[in-house]
Formats: structure tokens, sequence, C-alpha cells
């Protein structure tokens, strides 16, 4: 494989071939969105590497609903993630979550692979995807898959198990047989169009009003998402209410200090750690309202 | 490699180094000076273009990735003469100023009006979300977006 | 008394706006010329070092035509703020550096056939920094145990005075004390600096630049390279915006000196990382402040102390100095008050001009303070200000304020309080505000003033030149040295001819700045002196044409001057006949032997004060730190508005900067003066969803010695909203944050200290 070289496979077997010729070399790149990749490139002054472009493959660009699991092509965007019925009507929480990430622009690019892959600590879906126990679909360069729980899959910092003749195919997400309700937020420096310093994203089961699952990650506060487990299990079993509110504040701020204890940012995340508590506590109740 | 696009309603066949991003084989490869480079990664939004009509920022895409694609910017719009309108409500809001950013500003416009041609004051912001502009503070620029909205009859 | 105007204060539309929006308008960047190179700053990655660069390997890279460093270039010191060669200062820059002083200074050029070619050499030098002592931040410069030039880190100190402060002090019943801080601001101009150089056919220099001062660059350029000036031909290009970033010439020099070298034109673009890192900032301030006031909420002294981060060259320490301490003097009322300056060089980006010129610093911690002192006698910060603010000068040529600066003019500070507070609903929202709190989320309002000039006069050379002629075909040439940096000066300056002569603007063409054809200009678009001086010399100029019109058309015609009018472009008498200026201009040159033309050298007259007060209401999420800015009026003292639609944008657009100096907005260094902030992912400008809904209220009540009564808008208008939101935030909360931007992080920890 030629350095300057852009393969631009159509169908998976031709992805295969690729794949085959990646094993050995350095310097090649998956390339989806581009989001990251162009301005690394550029800003390194490069072009002296090969691309492996994966946006012309109509099998990774799909979201289908199987039995009772969800599968996401690894080049959807945070567009269509943002405005799939399918996505708003089974994983909320990954739709809020696509819509605050980045721009219109990169959001018309970016996609759930690359969020995924490039394992950055402050990655939007990834929350919401650990919060499903989804799973990621590797496809290799003999054209064979293995499925991999994310959580395993994401060592974070830019790192993952995923390997040189291996690329992330689909996101398995299990959506369980009962109804489910999730929620994303996130704080920045703004509004919109801002890196994550905490994102969070929380789903859970309501049986006879009160809560019989629930799986709640924070995200920025660490190489990846953290299972909040003592929020968790504080909740499982109680009503759903606002009596819930101060100690899941107090709980999430345990959760901080427990994963950055000498982290100056902790005394800000921990206290604004409560804001995202609540606007997904909101959102929650709306979903339930309209149930 | 050989880039097959349709470049402003015009297909082209051109040579080019396919991990050049977009924004530099638009402007040196095509002469298509509309598109700006103000932050390249992404964050200014002065290289928007549309691609396959949708709102793109052109310094986070490689050339390669553009075959067989759609590629729009002001010119071609100004070509198809789908752009006199937007032009007018720019100049009569006042919504330009040094200029740099409106080009990618227009083709925010474009698309949002394609995809929602009555769209509410939060959805001009959100549309606009990710393109920078230092001088107008953006109120003239929503005004303009506004005045284009379809009028109900 | 209101003047009926045929086009000054209409909305008269821009003819440079299609275009742009059509994408056809050319920065330098799209410039093109056959046979062009294109050239890469090498920038500095080390805050401090002595730079050795080994360029064998670059090269050698294909396309690479020559990379030149400290070695290759003039060893002819300058500073590049140096406006004109008149002014006294030390010089302390390279075209290219041999020790870089900060990241980003500027320290090799590659120059390419092609960008790419370019950027691989830049790829292949092989840099060594032998790094020396870093200096960051106020207490290390102090220390002086790396000095970064001359004898000491302390490179300007200054001290302002009226009265005498401590018998000030001794008649104040309270004294008010604050600190704050204000940090680095980054221009932030969509457009990344940029530059064009080559030689003409004649040998001439033409360097291409979207600066500010055309005179500037000539006088850099040509003392730098050691080159005959009336050889050096500037050319102001279309400019993707300024805010005072591309006042001073960083690229122009290094661009001139490889276009003479390779006698083959170069073009250099700079990067954002670069315009960031390597080009100028505003000037970070921490600051002191005391106040003194009686019971009664009188002001009686005052004491500011201000200190300075210059960064790594000499640049402007002087002068932000000194204009931030001049303004002190011209909002309030107060007998007896101090001013004191430092600035003090850091291993990190030189200072330079950002929008304001020291006003925005100023105020931002001193308005704080004011909100204190009315606290501490429980009056309303509005009425406290009412009760304080200088009141307007009466017109008396050559008046002096409180230490010796010219006159204040009509200061109508009071009027833009009282009618600002009415509109904004002040007493009402002062009683309701509280009332939408929530556990979360609280509330605020604030007020803030500020003072800003119309130009250098009293301080500098502040004159220029109009040379302005009728065509034969009924044009208007005006010929004067402006530059549009997007405020749409160009149109300013045509709707003052146009009222003058009575014809159209769009008959008029103003050209902008070239110093080959255009009459020379002290002082530039700068320090908010082109509407008030070069407007009011337009102006005196297009009446002095007025008058040569009608004497030439009397002599023409025969008729008596005082039968004869001038509209909408044509001229006559009342029984005789009607005809064009450009018929007029004809005849004038057949039958008199002159050119309707008039060449003027204009002494700007004055230098009155310019004033604004912003209102705002803030929403503040006292979990997340987040501020939203859900009102904002802005009310400026303009005397008379040339173009409401231009005056608007200024106001609008000022906001833009001056909120986001207040919440988010913020270079960033650490320790080894690494730059943390090197992008727009990082420098948060207010993007649309977060930037609220500017209210604008103009106070026109004229300017004696302003065209047709105008003085300044566009620099002020960026230091007032900042303020405001500050003030709210502290209403909002019952804190005292001080330090700019009240990031997220700074709100909460305030909120925290507050609580234990």
């Amino acid at each position: 494989m030629e350095n300057n070289q852009f393969y631009s496979p159509k169908t998976m077997k031709e992805l295969a071939l690729v794949l085959k010729e990646k094993k050995n070399k350095n310097d090649v790149f998956f390339v989806a969105g581009a989001t990251d990749l162009a301005v690394t490139m550029k800003k390194n002054r490069r072009t002296d590497f090969a691309s492996i472009d994966l946006t012309k493959i109509e099998e990774m660009k799909k979201i289908e609903k199987k039995d009772d699991y969800l599968e996401i092509g690894a080049c959807v965007t945070m567009t269509e993630l943002t405005q799939s019925s399918l996505i708003q009507s089974e994983i909320l929480a990954l739709s809020m979550a696509a819509s605050k990430v980045g721009s219109v622009q990169i959001r018309n690019r970016a996609t759930i692979g690359g969020n995924t892959a490039n394992a950055a600590q402050c990655a939007d879906t990834l929350p919401v995807l650990f919060s499903y126990n989804a799973e990621g679909l590797l496809f290799d360069s003999n054209g064979q898959t293995r499925l991999v729980k994310l959580e395993d899959l994401i060592v974070g910092f830019g790192h993952t198990y995923i390997n040189a003749d291996e690329v992330l195919y689909k996101i398995i997400v299990p959506l369980g047989k009962q109804k489910h309700y999730s929620a994303f937020s996130k704080i920045g420096s703004r509004k919109t169009v801002t890196i994550s310093k905490i994102n969070y994203a929380i789903r859970m089961n309501i049986e006879n009003e009160h809560i019989s699952d629930m799986s709640i990650y924070l995200g920025s506060i660490g190489p990846k998402p953290i299972r909040a487990s003592k929020m968790e299990s504080y909740c499982l079993g109680k009503r759903w209410g606002q009596d819930l509110l101060e100690p899941l504040f107090e709980l999430g701020a345990q959760q901080i200090e427990e994963a950055i204890p000498t982290r100056s940012s902790r005394h800000y995340k921990k206290v604004a750690v409560k804001g995202i508590i609540e606007d997904t506590f909101n959102a929650l109740n709306c979903q339930l309202e309209v149930k | 490699m050989e880039i097959n696009a349709v470049i402003n309603g015009e297909k082209v066949k051109v040579t080019c180094h396919p991990n050049k991003r977009l924004i530099d084989f638009l402007r040196e490869d095509m002469g298509i000076i509309s598109v700006k480079e103000g932050c390249g990664e992404g964050e200014c939004g002065a290289c928007t273009v549309l691609l396959d009509g949708k709102a793109v920022t052109s310094c986070t895409i490689l050339t390669g990735q553009i075959d067989g694609c759609e590629i729009m910017t002001v010119e071609g719009l100004d070509k198809i003469g789908e752009l006199e309108p937007i032009t007018e409500s720019f100049v009569r809001n006042g919504a330009v100023q040094c200029g740099y950013c409106t080009p990618g500003m227009v083709i925010s416009t474009k698309a949002l009006l394609n995809a929602n041609p009555n769209p509410t004051e939060e959805e001009i912001k959100i549309a606009i979300e990710g393109n920078l502009c230092r001088c107008t503070g953006y109120n003239k620029i929503e005004n303009a977006i506004k005045d284009l909205k379809v009028k109900e009859s | 008394m209101k003047t009926e105007f045929q086009y000054i204060g209409k909305r008269v539309e821009r003819q440079d706006t299609a275009d742009k929006v059509r994408g056809k308008t050319k920065y330098v960047g799209d410039m093109t010329r056959a046979d062009m190179l294109y050239g890469k700053l090498l920038t500095s990655d080390k805050a401090h070092a002595k730079v050795t660069i080994d360029k064998t390997k670059a090269m050698m890279i294909k396309g690479v035509v020559a990379v030149f460093t400290n070695e290759d270039v003039p060893q002819t010191p300058y500073n590049s703020n140096q406006w004109f060669p008149g002014a006294a200062t030390a010089e302390d820059e390279y075209v290219l550096h041999k020790i870089a002083k900060h990241v980003g200074d500027r320290i090799a050029l590659v120059v390419g056939e092609t960008p790419e070619a370019a950027e691989k050499g830049l790829n292949e030098l092989v840099v060594f920094y032998d790094e020396l002592p870093v200096v960051i931040g106020f207490e290390e410069a102090k220390k002086n145990e790396t000095v970064i030039f001359g004898t000491s880190n302390l490179a300007f100190e200054k001290s302002l005075a009226c009265g005498e402060i401590s018998e000030g002090f001794d008649r104040a019943d309270i004294i008010i004390e604050d600190s704050g801080s204000t940090p680095k601001v980054h221009h932030s101009a969509i457009e990344n600096h940029s530059c064009l150089a080559e030689i003409d056919p004649f040998g001439n220099l033409v360097v291409w630049s979207p600066c500010q001062v055309v005179f500037q660059v000539q006088h850099i350029v040509a003392k730098a390279l050691g080159i005959p000036y009336d050889k050096t031909r500037v050319i102001k290009t279309t400019i993707g915006g300024s805010f005072g970033g591309k006042g001073i010439p960083i690229l122009e020099p290094v661009c001139a000196f490889a276009a003479i070298k390779l006698n083959r034109p170069v073009q250099i673009v700079m990067e954002r990382k670069d315009s960031v890192a390597g080009t100028r900032s505003r000037n970070a301030t921490i600051q002191k402040i005391r106040t003194g006031i009686t019971k009664e909420g009188r002001i009686v002294a005052r004491e500011i102390v201000s200190e300075f981060d210059g960064g790594a060259y000499l640049t402007n320490a002087a002068a932000v100095a000194m204009a931030f301490g001049k303004k002190a003097f011209r909002l309030y009322k107060i007998k007896d008050q101090k001013y004191t300056g430092r600035t003090y060089f850091t291993n990190t980006v030189p200072g330079g001009a950002c929008r304001g010129y020291g006003s925005p610093q100023l105020h931002a911690v001193s308005e704080i303070n004011i909100n204190n002192a009315a606290k501490a006698v429980g009056m309303d910060p509005v009425q406290f200000r009412i009760l304080n603010a200088v009141d307007p000068q009466e017109f008396i040529l050559g008046a002096k304020d409180d230490i010796g600066m010219p006159g204040i003019g009509n200061a109508r500070i009071k009027d833009c309080l009282i009618q600002g507070s009415e509109a904004f609903d002040w007493e009402n929202k002062k009683i309701t505000v509280s009332s939408k709190n929530t556990n979360r989320f609280a509330y605020g309002i604030g007020v803030a003033a500020g003072v800003h000039g119309n130009g250098y006069h009293g301080g500098f050379p502040d004159y220029t030149n109009v040379d302005i002629q009728v065509m034969p075909d009924n044009r208007i040439m005006v010929k004067m040295g402006i530059h549009d940096l997007g405020c749409g000066t160009v149109l300013t300056m045509q709707q003052i001819a146009a009222e003058a002569l009575s014809i159209n603007p769009k008959s008029i063409n103003v050209p902008q700045a070239d110093t080959f054809t255009s009459p020379y200009d002290s002082a530039g678009t700068q320090a908010s002196r082109v509407t008030f001086v070069n407007g009011g010399a337009l102006k005196e100029a297009a009446d002095l044409l007025k008058e040569k019109m009608i004497t030439s058309y009397a002599k023409l015609f025969n008729c008596s001057v005082d039968a004869i009018s001038m509209i909408d472009g044509t001229i006559g008498h009342e029984e005789g006949k009607k005809i064009s200026y450009g018929e007029l201009a004809i005849l004038s040159e057949a039958k008199l032997e002159t050119t309707l033309k008039i060449y003027l050298e204009y002494k700007s007259k004055g230098n009155p004060a310019v004033y604004a007060v912003s209102f705002a209401e803030v929403k503040v999420d006292k979990y997340t730190g987040l501020v939203e800015v859900i009102d904002l009026l802005a009310v400026q003292d303009a005397g008379q508005v040339i173009n409401m639609t231009l005056a608007e944008g200024q106001v609008e657009g000022g906001a833009h900067m001056s909120v986001g100096m207040a919440l988010s907005e913020e270079i960033k260094y650490d320790k080894q003066g690494n730059l943390k902030t090197e992008n727009f992912s990082k420098y948060h400008l207010i993007n649309a969803p977060s930037m609220p809904k500017v209210r604008t209220l103009f106070i026109q009540d004229g300017e004696p010695l302003g065209p047709y009564g105008a003085k300044s808008i566009g620099e002020l208008a960026a230091v007032t909203p900042g303020p405001a939101v500050m003030n709210a935030i502290n209403d909002a909360l019952g804190t005292n944050i001080s330090d700019y931007p009240a990031t997220p992080e700074r709100i909460i920890e305030a909120l925290s200290r507050m609580r234990s």
C-alpha cells in the first residue's frame, strides 16, 4: 500500500481486501466524516498517508431494528441519529447526544463509528452507548466479524482494542423487552458547539412506578465514560420523582471526586453535575408524562 | 486520483491528491474563492459548502471523498439564480460587514431554508451555530434570514 | 434644532455587500499572480529560546525555492507599533527572529512554488531550540530574574493625576476598594493575517495588505528593509475583519523581503494558530482601584493602578497604558484622582490595539467598583452614575479636560443613563427581576458606562489630506487615506460628501488607502478617528469644492452667487439653465482653465469624548455556572449617526466582542508559555445561539466639532456591554466577580466561596 493512496471500497467484500493490505502497514487511516482526521493531518502538515474511505459502503450507513436490538452502521452521521425516528423512539438519549455534537456542519459529517472508535474522553455518544450495554461489531480482513462490548473495546484517550485489520462495522444496541426511558446531557463552555467538560447518560425502566433497572454513565472525567454505580443502586427500587434529585446530586459529586480526586477541575464538575442530572431528570419526566 | 463530481452544477473530472482537504481543492484546483479558511478545524464555518445538499465544512473533508458527489457553493447558487433573494435580503438588512464569513453563512442559510422554509428564531440560530462572525453580532444576519422565510399568504 | 439631512442618518445600502454575498470579493488570500510564490512562516514552538535552523533538507524538497531565517534578513530593529516616523520608541523587533521570545514568534519563512511545497519544506526544517528561562505572568516578570529586553521587564511606567488624592481621600466618608483582571483577547477576525508583495514593472515594491495604516506599513517595511519610502507602495486590500489585530504590520516586512530577494510575487497566508499566537492581542491587565465617596454618594477621590502584560515585544507598551489612563479622567467628575500604569514584558504574544484601546480593560474593573460604591451608600447604580457623571462642556475651541487633554465636548453621558434606564425599564426590572429566581437559576440586572475618544489630537499628530474632484461624467473622486475594516467606512465617507455636495452617494468614489495615490494621512484607521477626523476633513473639502463650483458657475453664466443652487448633481440659477456637475467641470476646464478640485490638509480640531451605557439582564445557572444574557440594551452618545444601519452594526458587533470578553474569551498559557487556546475550539467566541438580541439607542445631540455633528461609535461599542453583564451576574448572585471572563468555573468558585 503506497502512501498517498486512497481506497474507496463500495462493499464489505472490497473492504476486506483493503483491510488485508492495511494489516501490516503504518500510516493507513480509516476516514468517514473526516472531521477529526482532516484536521489532525492538516495540523501536522501531512498528505503522505493512505486513507480508506468508508462513506461509500451502503452497508455501513443503515439503521435497522432487529428483534430486541438496533443495528447502527458505523457511518451513520450525527444528523441521521438526531433525525431518525427509529433512534428517537428507541434510544432517545442517543438522538439527544448526537444533536449536541459540534455544529450543524460537523453533525452532517461526523459518524457514530468515528465518535466511538476515536475513543476521545469527551465523546458524546459513548456514555449513551455504554448505558445501553452496546456492542461493537468488528469486521476483519477475512470477512469475519466479532462482537465486543463497547465498554471493553474502548480503552480511551484515543486507544481501542480494534486490531490492525479490523474495522468497526456496526454498533449493536440491545433494547430489552420492556419499555425504557433514556436521556443525555452535557456541559461545555458555551450553549452549543462546545466540547464536553462532563457528559451524562441515563437509561431506566419503570415498573409499577418504581425504578426496576437503571444505568448511568458519566463522561469526560476519565479516559472513557465511568459507570455511576452508586447513583444507580440508590435509585433502584425507589419511586421515580423529585425526591431523588438531591441524593443524586450528592452521589454525582461523589462519583466525580472518586474519578478525578486530584484534578483541579473537580471542584467545578462536582457542582456542575447537578445541572446535567436535573436536565436529564426533566427530560425523563417529559417522556414519562407522554407515555 | 481522478475525481468525478458535480461542482456548481457542472460535471468535472479532475486529477487531484485524494488526501488534499476539500477546501484546498476547491480554492486551488477549482478556483472557487468564496470558500474561505478561518480556522482549519471545522469551528468557524467560513468554508461551508453544500455536499449533496447538506452544509459541511470543507476543511474537514478529504477531496477523495467527494468522488461521485455534488458540491455547491455561492458561485453555483448564483449561476442557477438561487442566490438573488438571499443577496437582496443580506444587503437590505445590513447583514454583511467585512464579508469574510458571508459565503459560509449564506450556504448555511440555504441549507436551512431548503430543509425548512419557515424556520423559527431558534432554528435560525442553530442553523448558523457553526458559522462564526466577528463583525455583526449575528443580529442582522438573523434578520436577513427571517426576511427570507416563506411568507404566509 | 434639528437639521433635515438629505443623506446623513439615512440607511443607505452598502455597495460592497452583494459581491461579498456572491463570493466575488477578493481578499489577499484570493489574489493570484502569474509566477506567484507561496510563503509559509515557521513560528516558534518554544516561549523563549535561541533558535538554530538547518535548512538543508527543506531546500531539497521539490518546489521549495528559498528558506529565510534571521541570518538572511537585514538586522535593522524596528517597533511595528510605530505608526509615524516621529514617534519616539525603542526598537526590538526584526524581520525574522534569532531569539524566539514567545510561542508563535516568527523564526523562518519557507517559500515554495505551491502551498504544498512550502508546507513540505516547513516540515523538513530541522529546528534546534536552545531554551532560555521563561517569563509568564506579572509575578515572574517583576522578579526580573530573566529580562526579556533592556535592563528590566518593566517596559513602561507613568502616572497621571489631577488634584491631590490624599486630600480627596481625606474628604471621603467611605473608601471602596476593588481589584480585578482582564485577559489577553484574540481579535478573531475570521480572515487570518495575510500579505502579498511584488515588484511592479517600474521597480517599485508593491505590498498588498489588509491593514489599518498604509503609511505605517510603508514606514516599517522601508525602514526594516532599508529601501526607499518613495519606492514602497502599500495598498490596502479588502479586509476580513481587523479590530486592531491587523493594525500593526506582522507579515509585511518578511513578505516584502522575500519578494525583493526572489524578484517574484510572494503571498503569505497565516493559519489560525499563528494568528492567535504570533500576531498581537489585547493586553491583559491586573488592576487595583480605590474610590472615595461621601455619604451622599459623590465621588471625591479615586486611585487606579493598572498593570499591563505587554507580551514579548515593546509594541504598544506605552500607548496602551496611556490610553487606558486618560479615559479615567473623562467619565465622572472626580476632583482628586491619580492613575498609574505599568507595562511588563512576558514571553507571550505581544500587545496591540484591540477595539477600544485600553477602554475595555479600564471599564471592566472600574465599573464594577462604581457599582460597589453605589451599593455602599445604598444608592441605585444608575442614579449614582447620573450624580457623578460629567456634564457637557460649553463649546470652546481648544478647551481642556482635568489633565490637560482636549475637552470632552458635548458629553451626553447623563442622557444615555436617563433615556437608557427608561428604555430598559430599569426601575421596574430592579423590583421584579429576583422574583424569577428558582433553586437553580438566578436573575440579575446590571449597568455600566464607558468613555472613548475621537482620534489622537492632544497626544499625537492627527491630520489628514483630502483631494476631491468633480469628474466630467458627473461623478466625484475622493482621494484620502481611509481603510474600510468592514464597518462601512467608505459608505460613511460617501454619505458625508454626498450631503455636502447634494449628489447621490453612489456617484462618489472613495478608493481605499494606497501610498502611491492617497495623500498622506498621519494616523490611519485607528483610534476612533476616521468619521471625526477624516470625515471632518472630507466635509470641509467638499464645502470648499462647493464654493469653487458656485464661483465657477457664477463666472461662466455671469450670475450672482446667491442665485445659484445645487441639488441632486445639478447646479443652476433662478432663470438660467441647469447643468450637471460634470458639465460644469468640463466648462470650468475649457473656459476658466481650472479643475473643479480641492486639495486640503486638515488638522483635527479637537478630541471630544464619546459615551456609552449598557444595560443587561442575565440568567445564571447556579449549577453549571453558564450565563445567558437575556436582555441587552446598548446606548451610545453618537453625536449624529451618519448611517443608522452601519451604526447598529457597530453596536451589535461591539456587544458580541464585549460579552465574549465577559463570559468566555481568554488567551491562556501554561507555565512554560505554551498556548492552550490556539484555535476556536478552545478559544470560544459567542456564537449565534448564545448571542442575545441587542437593542440599540442612539443619543443624537450633535458634536460641534464633528462633521454634521458626528463622532465615533465602533470602538466604544465594545466597551460597556461586558461590564454590564458582569454587574448583572454579581447582582444575580450577590458575588463580586471582577476577574474576566466570568467562566462557569469562576462563577461556581465564587458561589462556593460565598457559602463558606
